[in-house]
């Protein structure tokens, strides 16, 4: 584990270093910057925060800019730095959500934006234990893949969030994800869990529910899109990531997932998807 | 580059997967996906095969004219070459 320590707030000043990779958002601009330094690496979330990784002591110094909402800076890490680190130590973290169906893991991977953690909130309500909501761990063994349950607060974006609580939503009206509060109504995976399948939230294009099954090479280029890894430039981790895909993708179902975004239409969605995955499994 | 001196780049993992060759380019961070003919041709010359061991090998596995797969071969080479796969021998 690696221990997060929470530095002055100042505005990052520019880093010495030309980035190794970075992130961008929707829109095509750099959201996200990945350096190196001396003791590790430097994550930078441009306007939020720098994550100073020191991988030998395996602490984090965090330092955002100033008057940030300190639960945006525990969500940064535990989301992104936190799975970023568990692919320098050897496993698999697929930008996707979980929930337990049937005692069988299933993820739900894509893009930003695309209903990963309103699929996993709405399911984890009606009684499918909640894997994570973001960083899907994956963890080989000889037998397939185990996902890693993750019991962090569930994070909604507003228009999610009024339609899953209805009148109980509420706070300020914000463009970002917030932590919704739940007591008693969803529960969370506890060990980790075999997982059945991943499925792929496409653009959606289908007026109705519709799921296909991808071929291997097909399923194998989207887990790689959509997997962490902090360090592309490491040619012995690259390699190996390479082949924990490869192993994935030729082990796990991969299905596109295609679905109208209308909340009005979610419970019949769901209840395809556990109809789908309990098909699947028999 | 012709295809008598084409050499695969040290730097690039190969993996066949459900029936095509994926590829990642470890310099450069980035994967590609090959076909069926594609892939084998990168498998023969990755076992040591001389590039016409390899041409005759695929015209003996695939139906194929002659002159068809020079020409996908070309284009291909010229594709692998662009994308940094392969290096002047």
């Amino acid at each position: 584990m690696f221990a997060l320590i929470m530095g002055e707030p100042r505005v990052p000043p520019p880093t010495e270093t030309e980035p190794v990779s970075v992130w961008r958002s929707l829109d095509g601009d750099i959201a996200t910057t990945f350096h190196r330094t001396a003791e590790g690496f430097l994550v930078r979330f441009c306007d939020l925060a720098d994550y100073a990784i020191d991988i030998s002591a395996r602490t984090v110094v965090c330092s955002p800019v100033p008057d940030i909402d300190p639960e945006l800076i525990e969500s940064l890490f535990a989301n992104q730095i936190e799975p970023l680190l568990r692919t320098w130590d050897g496993d698999l973290v697929l930008h996707a959500s979980g929930v337990a169906i049937d005692d069988r893991a299933v993820g739900f991977l894509g893009l930003s934006r695309r209903g990963k953690s309103t699929l996993a909130t709405a399911l984890a309500r009606a009684g499918h234990p909640c894997v994570t909501d973001d960083g899907l761990i994956l963890l080989r063994t000889q037998s397939g893949f185990l996902a890693e349950p993750k019991c962090e607060p569930l994070r909604l974006l507003p228009d999610s969030e009024a339609a899953l609580l209805g009148d109980r939503s509420g706070g300020p009206y914000r463009a970002t994800k917030a932590r919704i509060s739940l007591p008693g109504e969803i529960g969370f995976q506890k060990e980790p869990i075999a997982l059945a399948a991943l499925y792929h939230l496409c653009e959606p294009c289908s007026s109705g529910l519709k799921i296909e099954r991808l071929s291997q090479s097909a399923a194998m280029d989207i887990v790689l899109k959509q997997s962490f890894m902090l360090d592309t430039g490491d040619k012995a981790r690259m390699r190996a990531h390479f082949d924990r895909v490869a192993v994935l993708a030729e082990t796990v179902p991969v299905f596109s997932l295609d679905y109208p975004r209308d909340y009005d239409q979610l419970p019949n969605v769901l209840d395809g998807i556990i109809a789908h995955q309990r098909e699947t499994c028999e | 580059m012709t295809f008598e001196n084409v050499r695969l780049s040290d730097d690039v993992v190969a993996r066949e997967v459900g029936g095509e060759t994926m590829l990642l380019d470890l310099a450069s961070g980035k994967y590609f996906s090959l076909n069926a003919v594609g892939g084998r041709f990168w498998q023969l010359i990755d076992s040591g095969q001389s590039p016409a061991q390899t041409r005759d090998a695929l015209l003996e596995e695939f139906e194929v004219e002659a002159g068809q797969l020079d020409s996908d071969l070309a284009a291909l080479i010229a594709q692998l070459t662009e994308a940094g796969l392969v290096t002047p021998a």
